[in-house]
C-alpha cells in the first residue's frame, strides 16, 4: 500500500491518534484509489506554502477525490473519525494562504481533479463548474467553442478557478465583478456526507437552478462563501454576454492628492451604473512593482521609495501617480454617449488628469493587464510584484464607503504604518458601486523580512477594525484575529450554524476564524521565521 | 531516517540543536547565485497559461511567429510531470519548493517510493527554466535590464536536490532503473552494460569507413559516439549515415574503437556529480591524446547529451576544467558545412516529414537553427513545425534515465509527443529528431503504437540527399 501505514506520520491531525490515522488512510484510499492519497512530505510541500508572512503550516496527509460520490464517502468517513479535512479547489488563493491550512494536521481534500465544465449555456449565459476548472481552463472552452460569451477573472491568476473564488468573494473587473452576485445554485457537500442544492436546484429535476437565485423559503448559498460550513462541490455562474462594443478609459493623475477628487468623481458614476466596471485607482507603485526592480541601493529596504524615484519610474511607463482603469460597455451609440459623459465629467472635475490611447496605453504590460481585466480575459502580470522585494506578499483588503475623503483617511492610517514597519505603500482603490476595496499589498522579502511583515500587518488589520473599516478577506494567519474583533453575537451565530451543520468541526477547522469548542480564538504568533534562514543573492 | 514529528510538522530544529541537516544543500545552491525564494508558485512551469506575459522574449517570437504569439491563451501543459499526474508535487515549483523545505531542516525517508517519484520522475528537461516567470519576469522590464535574468534558476535547484540526496544516501535513493543505468555507465562506460569491446561492431555492419584511433589511425574528424549509439543497432544506421556525410564533404573519420568514451548524464541524474565530473575528466583527457596522436582537426560528438554535459556551466555540473579542444556536435557540424557549400544535398527526398526538437540540444543547447536550415537544403523535403516547438518543445520521456526508471511514464509522454508529430502531418508519416536518446526512445514508442510513424534521425534524412 502506498500509504505509509508504519505508525510514523510527519504530523497527525489535532486530537487524532495514529491508529485512528492509519484507518482513516486505508478508508480514504479504498474510495479514491491509493494513487490519490499520500502521506508523503514531498507530495504534500506544494499544501504547505503560500507567499504570505508565515512558515509552512503541514497538513498530515491530502486525498484528491474526483467525484462528488468519492467526495461524500470521503467526508463520511472523516465524519466517523473525527478527521479535519481542508477543501481546496484549484488551490491558487495566493497571498490569502494558498491551500495552506489555517491550523496543521489537516487532511486537505483537493478537489482538483474534479474539472469537469458541466454545462455552458449560450442563451441564458451561464456556465456550471467543478471546483477544479480554471479560469484559463473556461477562457479556452469559452474560445474553443466560439461562444460570445465573457467570464470574469480575477486579477492575478488564470489557473484559479471560479468556484474558489467565488466562495472566498474574490472580486473581478467587468461588470460581473462582485463573483457572488452573479453566481446561481450551489451543490454542497455537508459535513454528514448529505448533498445539498441551493436554490431552485433544491426541487428534484429542477430547471431554473442556475438561472434563479433564490428558489423558494430561505436563500442559503451565502452560507457557503467565506465559511466552513460545507465542500461545493458545483456552482453556477453567470457570464457576462460579450457586449457589441467597449471602451476602456484609461487616465493617470499626477499628484498624489488627486486621490479624493478621483474617488469622488467616480462615485456617481459607479452609483448609476453609468461606469459598470469594476475601475481600479492604482497607486504608481502598485504597477512599478510589478514592473521595475526595487531600488535596494536607496532604501536599503528599511526605508520608503523616494517620491523623484517613483515618478521618474512612472513617467518611463506612462503612469501617473494614480492611474485610473474603467470600462464602458454596450452599443457603439451607447458607449460613445457614456464614453462623452465620463470624460466631460473627468476634465471639469480632474484637472491633473490625462486621458490615455488605449491602443498606444497597451504596449505598456500594466495597462494591456487591466484592460485584459475589463474585457474578460485572464492575464498574469501581478505575479511580477512578487519579486519587488523577494517573494513575499499578503493582501490587506479593508472596505471604504466610496467617498473621497475616504480613501485620503485610510492613506494616512495605512501609509504611517507601512513606512514605521519599512515597508512602501502599494496600494489600490477599487471602486464597486457604492464601497471601495482598499487593496494593500504588503510586498516583503521571504524569510528575512517575514516577522517584520507579520507585525505590520496586524497593526494595519488593527487600526482598519478600530475605524470601522472591516476587510472583506484575509489570510490564513489573520483569520482568527479579524473574527475576534466582530461583534459577539455575529461570532456566537457563526459558532451555532457551525454547530448545526458540522457538529464534530470537521470542515476547514479555523477557517475564518470558524471552530468548535470556543469563539474565535485570540490570535497565535505565527511570525517566527524558521531559523538559519538566509537571503538569498540579491 | 524517519521524519521528524511535531505539531507543525516537518520543521527546522529548535535553537540550540545541531545545524539544520539541509543547511548544506541551501550552501549548494545559494553558491549557484540562486535565491530559493524567487519562485513564486505562479505556476506558470506547469501550463502555459497566458502566451504573450512572459513570452514577450524573442525566442518566443521566433518560435510562434508574429501571429501565433499573440493569441491570448494556451493553457497547454509545459511540464511533462505535471501533465501525466496532475499533482501539484509533480511540477518544477513543487520541487523548488521541496528544496526549500529540504534546505530548512524537512527530512525524508530514503525508502519512500512517493517522495523518489516526485524527484526522479522529472525529466530534467528545462522546459520549467525556458519559460519560468521569475526568470523571465524581465520581458516586462526588458528596456532596462538583460534577458533572461539567470539569478533564479530551477535547473539548478533540481540538480541540487538530486546531487544532496544521494550525498545523503548514496545509491539506495536512486529508483531502480536509473540506478542500474548509471552504474553500468560508471563501471563499463557503457549504457546497456556491454564491454567497450563491442563499440566497433557497427563499423563492420554497417561497412562505414571509419579509422580506429584507439590502433593508431588518423583522421580529419574524431566522431565521439559515447555511451550508448555504438551499442544499439536501432542507432547504427545514423551513425554510418553520420559518416558518410562527414566522408562526403571530404573529411576522414576516425573513432575511439574499442577506448569510446561516455558521458553519463544519467550519472548526473542519479545525482552522483562527484563520480560523474571524474568520468567527464577522464573523458577529456582520453580525447585530448587521441586528437592529438590521430591529427584530428575536429572533435565532433553525435550524442546530444554528451554535447550538453560538455558544454554546461559551472552551475549545472559542468565540467570543472576547460575542455582543451573544441566541441562540436554533428548537427551544427554539418550545418556549417553545407553552409559552406562541401556538402551536396542534391538527391530529392520526397516526403512530408515534421522535427521534433529534443531538449538537450534544442533547448538547453540552443541548436535550434541549425537542423531547421539543413533540412530546408533538402530538395523534395517538406518539413512541418510541431506546435511545441524550439525551446518550447514538449519532452518525449527518454531523458534522465526516466524510461529506464519508470517505464510507463516515459512511454505515456513518448506517444504524446509522437501525437503532436502526427497532428501537423497531413499524409507524411516521417518524424525527425536531433537526438540519438529520443530517436531511440520515439522508436520503440512508435512501433509499441503499431507503426503507423516512422522514427528518423536527421542525419540518416539528409544523408539520403547525397548525390
Amino acid at each position: 500500500m502506498a500509504v505509509a501505514t508504519s505508525g510514523r506520520y510527519a504530523v497527525l491531525p489535532r486530537g487524532v491518534s495514529e491508529r485512528t490515522f492509519s484507518r482513516a488512510l486505508r478508508e480514504f484510499a479504498s474510495i479514491v484509489g491509493e494513487r490519490h492519497v499520500s502521506v508523503s512530505p514531498a507530495e504534500l510541500v506544494p499544501y504547505a506554502h503560500d507567499v504570505i508572512m508565515v512558515p509552512p503550516i503541514w497538513p498530515s496527509a491530502v486525498v484528491r477525490p474526483g467525484s462528488v460520490d468519492e467526495v461524500q464517502r470521503v467526508v463520511r468517513v472523516a465524519h466517523r473519525l473525527r478527521i479535519p479535512l481542508w477543501p481546496t479547489s484549484t488551490g491558487k488563493n495566493i497571498a490569502y494562504g494558498r491551500m495552506m491550512a489555517v491550523e496543521p494536521g489537516n487532511v486537505v481534500l483537493d478537489l482538483a481533479r474534479m474539472n469537469r465544465i458541466l454545462e455552458v449555456n449560450e442563451h441564458l449565459a451561464y456556465a456550471v463548474v467543478e471546483p477544479g476548472v480554471t479560469y484559463a481552463q473556461l477562457y479556452k472552452y469559452l474560445r474553443d467553442h466560439n461562444l460570445p460569451l465573457w467570464l470574469d477573472p480575477p486579477a492575478t491568476a488564470p489557473g484559479a478557478g471560479p468556484l474558489g473564488n467565488t466562495v472566498e468573494r474574490g472580486v473581478g473587473y467587468t461588470p460581473y465583478g462582485e463573483h457572488f452576485l452573479f453566481s446561481c445554485g450551489m451543490e454542497v457537500v455537508l459535513a454528514d456526507g448529505r448533498l445539498l442544492r441551493t436554490g431552485s436546484g433544491a426541487l428534484p429535476g429542477s430547471r431554473t437552478w442556475h438561472i434563479f437565485k433564490w428558489g423558494f423559503g430561505p436563500y442559503l448559498d451565502g452560507l457557503f462563501t467565506a465559511s466552513n460550513y460545507g465542500i461545493v462541490t458545483k456552482l453556477g455562474i453567470w457570464l457576462m454576454p460579450e457586449p457589441p462594443a467597449y471602451r476602456p478609459i484609461l487616465m493617470t493623475l499626477s499628484q498624489e492628492d488627486d486621490i479624493a477628487a478621483v474617488m469622488d468623481f467616480l462615485r456617481p458614476l459607479k452609483v448609476s451604473h453609468i461606469l459598470p466596471s469594476a475601475v481600479v485607482v492604482a497607486h504608481a507603485l502598485l504597477a512599478l512593482a510589478a514592473e521595475a526592480e526595487y531600488p535596494w541601493h536607496l532604501t536599503g529596504g528599511t526605508r520608503p521609495v523616494p517620491e523623484d524615484w517613483i515618478r521618474e519610474e512612472a513617467r518611463k511607463r506612462m503612469l501617473g501617480m494614480w492611474n485610473v482603469a474603467g470600462c464602458v460597455y454596450g452599443t457603439p451609440a451607447i458607449v460613445r454617449e457614456l464614453t462623452d459623459i465620463v470624460l466631460q465629467k473627468a476634465r471639469s472635475e480632474l484637472p491633473h488628469a490625462t486621458l490615455l490611447d488605449v491602443d498606444e496605453a497597451r504596449e505598456s504590460p500594466y495597462w494591456d493587464h487591466k484592460v485584459r481585466n475589463m474585457t474578460g480575459v485572464p492575464s498574469m502580470v501581478e505575479y511580477s510584484r512578487l519579486s519587488w522585494r523577494g517573494g513575499g506578499n499578503a493582501f490587506v483588503a479593508p472596505v471604504v464607503p466610496l467617498f473621497g475623503e475616504e480613501a485620503r483617511k485610510h492613506m494616512e492610517i495605512a501609509r504611517p504604518i507601512f513606512w514605521k514597519h519599512g515597508f512602501d505603500y502599494i496600494g489600490e482603490f477599487i471602486a464597486a458601486t457604492r464601497d471601495q476595496h482598499h487593496v494593500m499589498m504588503l510586498l516583503h522579502k521571504q524569510p528575512d523580512e517575514m516577522e517584520r511583515a507579520m507585525r505590520c500587518y496586524r497593526e494595519l488589520t488593527d487600526a482598519f477594525c478600530d475605524q470601522g473599516y472591516l476587510p472583506y478577506r484575509t489570510n490564513v494567519a489573520f483569520m482568527d484575529h479579524t473574527m475576534s474583533r466582530l461583534d459577539p453575537v455575529f461570532r456566537e451565530v457563526c459558532m451555532q450554524i457551525k454547530r448545526a451543520l458540522d457538529p464534530r468541526g470537521i470542515l476547514a477547522p479555523g477557517k475564518n476564524g470558524i471552530r468548535l469548542g470556543q469563539a474565535a480564538r485570540p490570535p497565535r504568533q505565527r511570525a517566527a521565521a524558521p531559523r538559519r534562514r538566509r537571503g538569498g543573492s540579491r | 531516517m524517519t521524519p521528524r514529528r511535531s505539531r507543525r510538522g516537518p520543521v527546522p530544529p529548535a535553537p540550540g540543536e545541531p545545524q539544520v541537516a539541509g543547511e548544506d544543500l541551501r550552501r549548494e545552491i545559494e553558491a549557484k547565485g540562486i535565491n530559493l525564494f524567487e519562485c513564486y508558485t505562479c505556476r506558470l512551469c506547469t501550463e502555459e497559461m497566458q502566451r504573450g506575459i512572459l513570452t514577450l522574449t524573442e525566442p518566443y517570437r521566433r518560435a510562434f511567429g508574429e501571429t501565433e504569439w499573440r493569441r491570448d491563451l494556451f493553457n497547454e501543459p509545459v511540464c511533462p510531470t505535471w501533465d501525466y499526474y496532475r499533482h501539484e508535487a509533480y511540477t518544477a515549483y513543487g520541487r523548488a519548493l521541496l528544496a526549500r523545505d529540504l534546505a530548512d531542516g524537512l527530512q525524508l525517508d530514503p525508502e519512500d517510493p512517493r517522495m523518489r517519484e516526485v524527484v526522479y520522475t522529472c525529466l530534467l528537461c528545462t522546459g520549467c527554466q525556458e519559460i519560468c516567470f521569475s526568470r523571465n519576469r524581465v520581458p516586462l522590464m526588458r528596456a532596462f535590464m538583460d534577458l533572461p535574468r539567470e539569478v533564479w534558476d530551477l535547473h539548478g535547484i533540481l540538480l541540487a536536490t538530486r546531487k544532496w540526496l544521494f550525498d545523503r544516501f548514496g545509491w539506495s535513493v536512486v529508483p531502480e532503473g536509473l540506478r542500474e543505468l548509471a552504474r553500468r555507465l560508471l563501471e563499463t562506460g557503457t549504457a546497456t552494460g556491454e564491454p567497450r569491446s563491442a563499440a566497433t561492431q557497427w563499423v563492420e555492419a554497417t561497412g562505414s569507413d571509419v579509422a580506429d584511433v584507439s590502433r593508431g589511425g588518423r583522421a580529419d574528424v574524431l566522431l565521439l559516439l559515447d555511451g550508448r549509439a555504438p551499442y544499439d543497432r536501432r542507432l547504427w544506421p545514423s551513425l554510418a549515415a553520420a559518416v558518410r556525410l562527414l566522408r562526403a564533404a571530404g573529411l576522414t573519420v576516425g573513432t575511439l574503437g574499442s577506448r569510446e568514451i561516455a558521458t553519463g548524464l544519467a550519472v548526473l541524474a542519479a545525482g552522483n556529480v562527484r563520480d560523474y565530473l571524474a568520468l567527464n575528466r577522464d573523458a577529456i583527457r582520453q580525447v585530448a591524446d587521441a586528437a592529438g596522436q590521430s591529427g584530428a582537426q575536429h572533435v565532433v560528438t553525435v550524442d546530444d547529451t554528451g554535447y550538453q554535459a560538455w558544454t554546461a556551466p559551472a552551475k549545472h555540473y559542468g565540467l570543472a576544467e576547460e575542455v582543451p579542444f573544441p566541441v562540436h556536435h554533428i548537427v551544427p557540424f554539418l550545418h556549417t558545412l553545407v553552409s559552406q557549400g562541401r556538402l551536396a544535398l542534391v538527391r530529392p527526398v520526397d516526403a512530408e516529414a515534421v522535427l521534433l526538437d529534443g531538449c538537450h540540444l534544442g533547448r538547453y543547447c540552443k541548436v535550434l537553427d541549425a537542423p531547421r536550415e539543413i533540412l530546408a537544403s533538402v530538395p523534395g523535403l517538406r518539413l512541418r513545425e510541431a506546435h511545441f516547438r524550439r525551446e518550447y518543445l514538449y519532452c518525449c520521456g527518454a531523458a534522465a534515465g526516466v524510461p529506464e526508471a519508470y517505464p510507463d511514464q516515459a512511454g505515456w509522454w513518448g506517444r504524446k509527443r509522437l501525437a503532436q508529430a502526427r497532428e501537423v502531418l497531413a499524409e507524411g508519416r516521417t518524424v525527425i529528431t536531433t537526438s540519438l536518446l529520443c530517436g531511440a526512445h520515439l522508436r520503440r514508442v512508435a512501433e509499441d503504437s503499431g507503426g503507423e510513424l516512422v522514427v528518423r534521425d536527421l542525419v540518416e534524412v539528409v544523408a539520403e540527399a547525397l548525390p
